[in-house]
């Protein structure tokens, strides 16, 4: 479960967001939504704890990640987030099993191969296993990285405008193995974005 | 995976910049270090080659010659001396001993020394097959000039006159191969040894030869030389150089000045002639050192600016890397592995090409013997510097690495 209590963030140059109180249930899947520049990224990265956040309060099963130190954030994010960006955003140096494989290292998770392949195999992409990044396409490219984001199993998957960049059919089918990878973990799904094709997906919303 | 890899794959994946990082650095650590290994082996020859010679006295001329020639054999002899006035120079009381030294002919560029059996038992040469020369005509070869020249005991060659290949040979003269020598890893393996009689044999007059056998009887004893010769050699012959030993360290003083005023020769210290030549060379190796170390300087700039570079392309993937928890500490590292890795194998393989190159020079060097499998302890210091060096390059990449901010550059998308 996700609550969020008296959170506010004030930038550098002193602009001060302010953003309401919000509750969502473990399993549940959600939008934040609104137009571009409305706070959506900065709410994100507050959640998810990328961006340390002056006042407030955030629970993320139980944890005050608000009150954190940023080492202990670091541990937290590889513990409990996955995360799915706008763009893939994968290492050229390595391959995509390699890739992949960042996560549990990185979240100090057990580096388990059987489980890599399963997750590929699972998003259609255990073919390519062995390529190197450049040698793939966008798409697969962006499921790679939802392979990335699903291989700790964690509590919570944050999407920054996951599909904005996708065609309409490439959108649907981003959703969708991102819904089920979400609850074949049983984690709670947070979707970011302004792209109205996702609107009509999810029933939970918040409107920044 | 661990963080090493990360940067070893990074590295692989610009691999133009990270080439060019490496040639840098490959050369620089190759010019320094084969310096090193060159003088290094030089200082050994010399000394080696130079030891128990406290003094060389022969015919007037550059004192660096004389001790070329006499010592390493490796330059023309400066002339000839009277073998009565040398006789008369070695009664001084600060010579222990004198050895004498008659040079001027080859044998397919193998030089000829006409000397005593105290030559070879300066560099601790001893009869490893046959006997050693004693009647006239007959030589002792060096280990190494033996397996060159393909002489076995028994052989017979003509020598030629001079020290190169074009000389005119001397064809009523045959030398005969009596025995071969151990190796001793100096100069003495590429010699071949033998009498001075029979050197002036070879260039005696056909009517000295007449007079031979009337004044075989009447043999003047050389003493300090260890040779006797008849009076009319005593009286006419020459020979090119004596290596002298002191008796005593007030001879170093008094002797070489007693000598080049008091008769026609002049003294020449290997010492001393041998730490001149270095002076001169040295300005070259200086030259080249600064070289080597001006291009492992741009090598590390060249690093610092690779590293530079793809920041800007990587700043995603390491916000990337800390969303998926790498620590701020991680990231560092990883910069700085990246560096390490690239200075650390551009600095070994310079040693590797370096003592490479050794091994194939000292091979196609005659005389001097490869031992390009022996490690300086100075190399160790050109390791340690490669990881200075490396370390100082990336450390401002990897710090501005380390100083990210997430939040930022994942919202710029």
């Amino acid at each position: 479960m996700i609550s969020v209590k008296n959170l506010s963030h004030t930038f550098s140059d002193g602009t001060k967001l302010t953003f309401p109180d919000w509750q969502v249930q473990k399993g549940d899947h959600s939008l934040i939504l609104g137009p571009s520049g409305g706070g959506k990224t900065t709410f994100l990265h507050l959640l998810s704890g990328l961006l340390k956040s002056q006042d407030g309060e955030i629970r993320i099963e139980g944890e005050n990640i608000a009150a954190m130190k940023s080492s202990e954030l670091d541990h937290f994010r590889g513990q409990h987030i996955g995360f799915v960006f706008q763009k893939p955003h994968l290492v050229k140096g390595l391959s995509v099993h390699e890739n992949v494989l960042l996560a549990p290292f990185f979240g100090k998770k057990p580096e388990r191969k059987s489980k890599i392949d399963e997750v590929l195999k699972e998003l259609g992409i255990e073919a390519i296993r062995n390529k190197k990044i450049n040698e793939i396409s966008q798409g697969q490219a962006q499921r790679v990285a939802i392979a990335r984001a699903v291989i700790n199993e964690p509590d919570v998957i944050f999407g920054d405008e996951p599909t904005a960049s996708l065609d309409d059919e490439s959108c649907h089918a981003v959703v969708d193995l991102l819904r089920k990878q979400a609850n074949r973990c049983n984690a709670t799904l947070i979707i970011a974005t302004h792209d109205s094709r996702v609107k009509s997906e999810f029933k939970n919303q918040l409107t920044l | 995976m661990n963080i090493i890899y990360l940067s070893y794959r990074s590295i692989l994946a610009k691999p133009l910049s990270s080439l060019l990082s490496w040639l840098l650095l490959t050369f620089g650590v190759t010019i320094v270090v084969l310096i090193l290994l060159i003088s290094n082996q030089l200082k050994n020859e010399i000394s080696k080659n130079s030891q128990g010679i406290d003094l060389v006295i022969g015919a007037k001329g550059s004192p660096l010659q004389l001790i070329l020639a006499n010592v390493f054999h490796v330059d023309f002899p400066t002339g000839n001396i009277g073998l009565k006035e040398a006789a008369k120079v070695t009664r001084s009381r600060y010579i222990e001993s004198a050895i004498p030294l008659s040079l001027g002919d080859s044998y397919q560029n193998a030089r000829i020394v006409g000397t005593t059996k105290a030559y070879a038992d300066l560099y601790g040469g001893e009869i490893s097959d046959g006997v050693w020369f004693e009647g006239p005509m007959q030589v002792v070869l060096g280990a190494e000039a033996a397996r060159k020249l393909q002489l076995k005991i028994g052989d017979e060659f003509q020598s030629q006159h001079g020290l190169s290949d074009d000389g005119d040979s001397h064809d009523a003269h045959p030398f005969k191969v009596v025995g071969v020598l151990t190796t001793t890893n100096t100069v003495l393996d590429k010699l071949i040894l033998t009498s001075i009689q029979s050197i002036w044999e070879v260039h005696g007059h056909e009517e000295e030869e007449e007079h031979h056998h009337e004044e075989a009887d009447s043999l003047v004893e050389i003493s300090h030389l260890e040779i006797a010769v008849t009076q009319e050699q005593f009286d006419e012959e020459e020979i090119t150089a004596m290596l002298v030993k002191y008796r005593s360290p007030m001879g170093a003083v008094m002797l070489p000045r007693a000598i080049n005023s008091e008769s026609s020769f002049q003294a020449a210290s290997p010492a001393f002639e041998t730490a001149r030549l270095f002076n001169i060379i040295g300005v070259g190796v200086q030259i080249l050192n600064l070289l080597g170390i001006l291009i492992i300087s741009i090598s590390a700039i060249s690093v610092f600016i690779a590293l530079l570079n793809s920041l800007k392309d990587r700043k995603y993937d390491i916000a990337i890397m800390r969303s998926m928890g790498a620590t701020r500490s991680q990231i560092f590292n990883h910069i700085l592995i990246e560096g390490l890795l690239i200075t650390f194998v551009g600095g070994i393989s310079g040693l590797i090409i370096s003592h490479g190159l050794v091994y194939v020079l000292a091979s196609s060097l005659e005389g001097v013997n490869p031992q390009a499998f022996n490690f300086l302890n100075e190399e160790w210091f050109v390791i340690l510097g490669c990881f200075v060096i490396g370390a100082l390059a990336s450390v401002v990449p990897a710090i501005m690495a380390f100083k990210t901010d997430i939040s930022k550059t994942l919202s710029k998308g």
